[in-house]
């Protein structure tokens, strides 16, 4: 089995490093191990809150994102998933590995 | 030889050391009103230096120096002193102070409640302030809001109100010559002139506000009022505030404090009547 073809983990920021606080339609971030400030629009806290459980491949945390929030499964879900992940991982708050 | 004068405003004392005595000598007479600091200390020092030690007899040119410095700060003429050192003041403060969350806003007071005029250079916030704090309101200050981290409440920082082009005009024929300062012509700002805060802004400068409404004044837009959300408040305070990533968390919470707790709206208006009606109003609104 090459690397490639194992399901990617995707982890979360551990307890206690994130204070979320919403503000309607957002969601303020405060980074405590950065000091950064981020404000999320949705999916991005919702996936946040699924990674806080533990790791989880992507299609474990669309699974989870659709039960949890009735979304119908779709097609196009994962790629719009997979772009998140990066934007997250871009903003060090989720890491692949 | 150095010229100096310690002052303090709000909760902020100040040193200024001079070069010269010119602008030494408008400081004091501008600041006649304000207590001296209690301490030795001063929070935040600014100098006025010569650019070059010769320079003092040939061109005189300012150049501000004190605990922070902008490397490429303008070397401004003498002549323009006066600002040198509000802009060194400044300075000092919006990249110093740790004590409060600093907005860039104008603030006024009433019955012990605040409003916070937010806006970039030339929305009208200054003037706006200068002009209710000549009539039934109290200005806490027209640069800087001083939000305190622990119990939210506004500490009043009423320095000399810097008004600039048009609004110089307005406030002139407003208030008496003695609480101006001189006109300063072709500033990198344009012209500007000082005003010195009305006797009772100064006096009660130890007593704070509760915000109570946040205006975003956009001058020279369409008139109307425009609900800002807590979301959009909370983006555009942290722009517009010069501490708010020094202060870590603490400053997160106070400012979600204030957008969670205080309503924001943006008023586009044409003229300072019409601004100053516009918040007449909106207060009427308000329930106390």
């Amino acid at each position: 089995m090459t690397d490639a073809a194992l399901p990617q983990l995707w982890h979360g920021p551990l307890p206690g490093r994130l204070r979320l606080e919403p503000v309607d339609p957002l969601v303020a971030v405060y980074d405590r191990a950065s000091g950064q400030t981020h404000v999320l629009l949705a999916p991005m806290p919702q996936i946040l809150a699924v990674l806080e459980a533990g790791p989880a491949d992507i299609a474990a945390i669309e699974a989870q994102l659709e039960r949890e929030h009735g979304l119908a499964p779709d097609p196009g879900n994962r790629a719009l998933l997979a772009e998140r992940l990066e934007e997250l991982k871009v903003l060090g708050l989720v890491e692949r590995g | 030889m150095s010229h100096n004068h310690a002052l303090r405003i709000g909760p902020v004392s100040f040193r200024i050391r001079s070069d010269w005595a010119a602008p030494i000598d408008t400081l004091r007479r501008l600041y006649a009103g304000y207590p001296r600091p209690a301490g030795a200390f001063a929070d935040a020092t600014v100098r006025l230096e010569a650019n070059r030690f010769w320079r003092r007899f040939i061109r005189p040119s300012v150049h501000i120096g004190g605990d922070w410095t902008i490397p490429d700060a303008l070397p401004l003429p003498l002549a323009q002193g006066l600002l040198a050192a509000e802009m060194g003041m400044n300075l000092q403060v919006a990249l110093g102070w740790r004590r409060h969350l600093l907005i860039h806003a104008s603030a006024v007071e009433r019955d012990g409640r605040a409003v916070m005029m937010i806006g970039a250079s030339g929305s009208g916030k200054s003037t706006l302030a200068a002009l209710l704090g000549e009539g039934n309101w109290r200005l806490l200050g027209d640069e800087f809001a001083l939000l305190g981290l622990d119990d939210g409440m506004l500490a009043p920082f009423p320095r000399l109100v810097s008004l600039k082009n048009a609004a110089i005009a307005e406030v002139e024929r407003r208030v008496p010559a003695d609480r101006m300062g001189p006109l300063l012509k072709g500033t990198p700002k344009g012209d500007i002139r000082h005003l010195v805060p009305r006797a009772d802004a100064v006096a009660r400068m130890e007593e704070g506000a509760r915000p109570a409404l946040m205006l975003f004044p956009e001058f020279g837009a369409p008139a109307g009022v425009r609900g800002v959300g807590a979301a959009e408040a909370f983006v555009r305070l942290t722009e517009s505030s010069t501490n708010y990533v020094a202060l870590g968390e603490p400053g997160f919470a106070a400012m979600m404090n204030l957008v969670r707790s205080v309503p924001a709206v943006a008023i586009g208006y044409g003229s300072s009547e019409e601004g100053m009606a516009a918040v007449e109003a909106l207060w009427a609104e308000l329930a106390p």
